[in-house]
């Protein structure tokens, strides 16, 4: 009997080339893929058992561009690859820009790492009318090479038993060497001479990294007995610039391969239609005018009129409403009678006649209409557009059309939106998007209220819009003027636009929803009771009395103290609870308290992440600016709308 | 001269990148910019955008005017 054999397999690559597509397929676990780089911030474990004796544990990564890395989340994945030992690494690349992404690959073989090159998106080759020649390039760079479309699972069995015959060790890698130019090869292999520990990579990988001043490998090599000796060597390289000269020869290397191994038949054959809204999206007024028709149809309508319209009239008003409130009330009444445990579960403020109420009449038709939405946008690839055409605007706030991604993001849950803020470079816009996602940004559980609340009539809905606009404005001046650092820069791949696959959308949309829902259903539970409590023991009510002065001061009902209360378990909460107080509030009393809610602090979800993220410090700072902050504006607000003699 | 005073749907070769800035020449390399690669200029609002081998790059004017290139 013999037991199952465990091994490691490692996915790694340029962002944006269908890693996550083929983790998906390999592990049958799903993570997001989107057509835009920098979809994965985080790596992914998934396992699978392969036949009898093999258990093959899959490792999803950040997609990177070269070992010399950028931000945190490449980091993360060059770890990988200088501590793990993985049994196979996958270097994944775009099929059709294999001139681009091959010098990757002779850099993973001279680390002497057992890659496998995977062709994906061998479909969008054929259809430019390329064509590589497989068993060639397999002879040539000497190591297993397959060609796979993660999206359709073709050439997943193959690949599956390529991993297989290298774990088992049966495949004979004959490393194959660069050419490096004399002069440089003298100078790698005198380090070299100097390092006697062993790492996971070959000596010569980090030789050439030490040269190009790589930092990461400098940390891995201080307990070599010769270090001091090697700092003083690369002292004096210093101002010999390595790091061109290295992805020069690199890029010939692989030059060589390709020309002989890539045909060309046909020219570029993209469709008319196609390539005609690619043009559109991308031209400085088309792209203009797209961001406008999408916010419009995309938002206002589908978002705002059906999920938050149509959607929650339905569930909130003919199901809640309708039939179950008014069965749960009868059944705990005759149950419990008029006891305080009758209010715990019905009533008013029961678990479920408010919480799940909320959660499920309120909150999740909006949510999940938003992210269906959302990944549709993703999936087609008009995020990046988005974001190119936004990149001059966000400059002035200290930002680069990459914060696009997480700040849209936003508009469906801040949660979310503040942990994909790691696809950003810097620290600095990574701080100023988490406080924008924190003050400005309403998550989509409080925007289908306020579209639901102001949509009725636009004036109020555009004082509220336009109150929002500014304060975001400001704070993003203000901020980029005070913080310390340097300005972000901006360059992004711009994928091709893909045909959103309705699988993947819903996938990826119920993945999310569940997240959600997996986090929301409980905290509105545990809030309901919360409440319950609060109220028997008196607690809230001397909160909500101290609320409900700031409350006074904008010229809002007391009772608005509550639902500011409420608005700190969840934003999405408090502005349901308004919902429920529509009637018995002047209008202006209505824009007023839905601008203090946008503003007013995240919920208890988005703070925990920001403190993860950001650490506790920055995140307490954040928190307490922004809720006195909130009222003050709520507070100038209702003047200037009284003395406007709205 | 820079790429941000290239002229759009020309074609360029990359003469020389900035290598005193580090953080923009490893930007700059990422994208598979070397000296003598062959890139075609397609938009320069709202960014630069270009096409190298098969794919296609936007990049601000702060990148861009640190690639040099001549025509060929
Ligand atoms: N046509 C085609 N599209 C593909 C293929 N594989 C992936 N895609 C699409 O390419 C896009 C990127 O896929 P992802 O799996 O998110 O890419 P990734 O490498 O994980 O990207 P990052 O996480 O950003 O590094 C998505 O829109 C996929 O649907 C393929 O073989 N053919
Ligand atoms: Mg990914």
């Amino acid at each position: 009997m013999t037991g199952l054999r465990h091994f490691k397999v490692l996915l790694i690559g340029n962002p944006n080339v269908g890693k996550s597509a083929l983790f998906y397929r390999l592990s049958g676990k799903y993570v997001s893929v989107s057509n835009y780089p920098g979809t994965t911030v985080d790596i992914t474990r998934g396992r699978r058992k392969i036949g009898e004796h093999h258990e093959i544990e899959f490792i999803d990564t950040p997609g990177f561009y070269n070992l010399m890395t950028i931000t945190e989340e490449e980091k993360v994945t060059k770890k990988l690859l200088l501590e793990e030992t993985p049994d196979v690494v996958l270097h994944v690349i775009d099929a059709k820009n294999i001139q681009r992404m091959l010098p990757l690959t002779l850099q993973l073989i001279e680390a002497g790492l057992p890659v496998i090159l995977v062709l994906n998106m061998f479909d969008e080759l054929k259809h430019r009318g390329l064509e590589i020649n497989l068993p060639r390039l397999e002879h040539e760079l000497r190591i297993p090479v397959v060609a796979t479309v993660a999206t359709k699972g073709i050439g997943i069995e193959n690949l599956v038993s390529r991993i297989v015959c290298v774990c088992e060790k049966r495949y004979n890698y004959q490393r194959i060497s660069i050419d490096y130019t004399e002069e440089l090869s003298k100078k790698i292999d005198n380090i070299c001479n100097l390092l006697f520990n062993q790492y996971k990579i070959s000596n010569r990988t980090i030789a050439a990294l030490l040269l190009q001043g790589d930092e990461d490998s400098l940390d891995i090599i201080r307990n070599e007995k010769n270090f001091n000796q090697i700092q003083d060597i690369l002292m004096n390289e210093k101002q010999n610039n390595f790091r061109l000269e290295y992805a020069k020869i690199l890029h010939e290397n692989a030059m060589n391969i390709v020309e002989e191994n890539v045909i060309i038949k046909t020219g570029d054959k993209d469709g008319f239609i196609k390539s005609l809204i690619d043009n559109f999206t991308m031209h400085p007024i088309g792209g203009l005018i797209s961001v406008i028709i999408i916010l419009y149809f995309g938002f206002y309508k589908f978002v705002g009129g059906v999920g938050a319209g149509v959607l929650v009239d339905f569930i909130e008003g003919d199901i809640f409403e309708g039939i179950i409130n008014p069965y749960v009330n009868r059944f705990f009444d005759s149950l419990l009678g008029k006891t305080i445990f009758f209010d715990l579960f019905a009533g008013e403020y029961g678990v479920i006649t408010l919480g799940i109420r909320y959660a499920f009449a309120i909150v999740l038709p909006v949510v999940f209409s938003f992210f269906l939405m959302f990944s549709i946008l993703e999936d087609s690839g008009y995020l990046v557009r988005l974001s190119m055409v936004l990149d001059n605007f966000l400059k002035k706030i200290g930002l680069s059309g990459r914060a696009v991604i997480p700040m849209v993001l936003g508009l469906g849950c801040g949660t979310m939106a503040t942990v994909v803020t790691r696809t950003l470079e810097t620290v600095r816009e990574r701080y100023i998007v988490t406080f924008l996602l924190a003050l400005t940004i309403p998550c989509s559980g409080q925007l289908g209220v306020i579209i639901g609340l102001l949509g009725g009539n636009f004036k109020y809905l555009l004082v509220w819009f336009i109150t929002i606009v500014i304060i975001f404005l400001l704070s993003g001046l203000i901020l980029n003027r005070y913080l310390k650092g340097k300005p972000a820069t901006f360059f992004m791949e711009i994928p091709p636009l893909r045909m959103p696959i309705l699988g993947n959308v819903l996938l990826k949309t119920f993945s999310r929803l569940k997240w959600y829902a997996l986090e929301i259903i409980p905290i509105f539970i545990y809030i309901s009771v919360l409440i319950w409590v609060g109220r028997i023991t008196k607690i809230f009510d001397l909160l909500t009395f101290i609320l409900s002065y700031p409350a006074r001061w904008a010229g809002l009902p007391e009772k608005m103290g509550e639902i500011f209360l409420y608005g700190f378990f969840r934003r999405d909460f408090g502005a349901a609870g308004l919902y429920d107080l529509q009637n018995s509030i002047t209008p202006v009393q209505t824009v007023v308290s839905v601008v203090i809610l946008t503003l007013f602090i995240p919920c208890v979800a988005q703070l925990s992440v920001m403190m993860k993220e950001r650490g506790s410090k920055n995140a307490i700072l954040m928190f307490l600016f922004i809720v006195p902050f909130a009222f003050l504006v709520g507070i100038v607000l209702n003047y200037i709308l009284i003395l406007g003699g709205f | 001269m820079r790429l941000t005073d290239g002229k759009i749907n020309n074609i360029y070769i990359v003469e020389s990148i900035e290598i005193v800035d580090k953080d923009a020449l490893n930007k700059i390399s990422s994208m598979g910019i070397l000296p003598g690669t062959e890139l075609i200029l397609l938009q320069k609002k709202p960014t630069l955008v270009f096409k190298v081998y098969n794919s296609r790059f936007a990049i601000d004017n702060f990148l861009g005017g640190k690639i040099y290139v001549r025509t060929l």
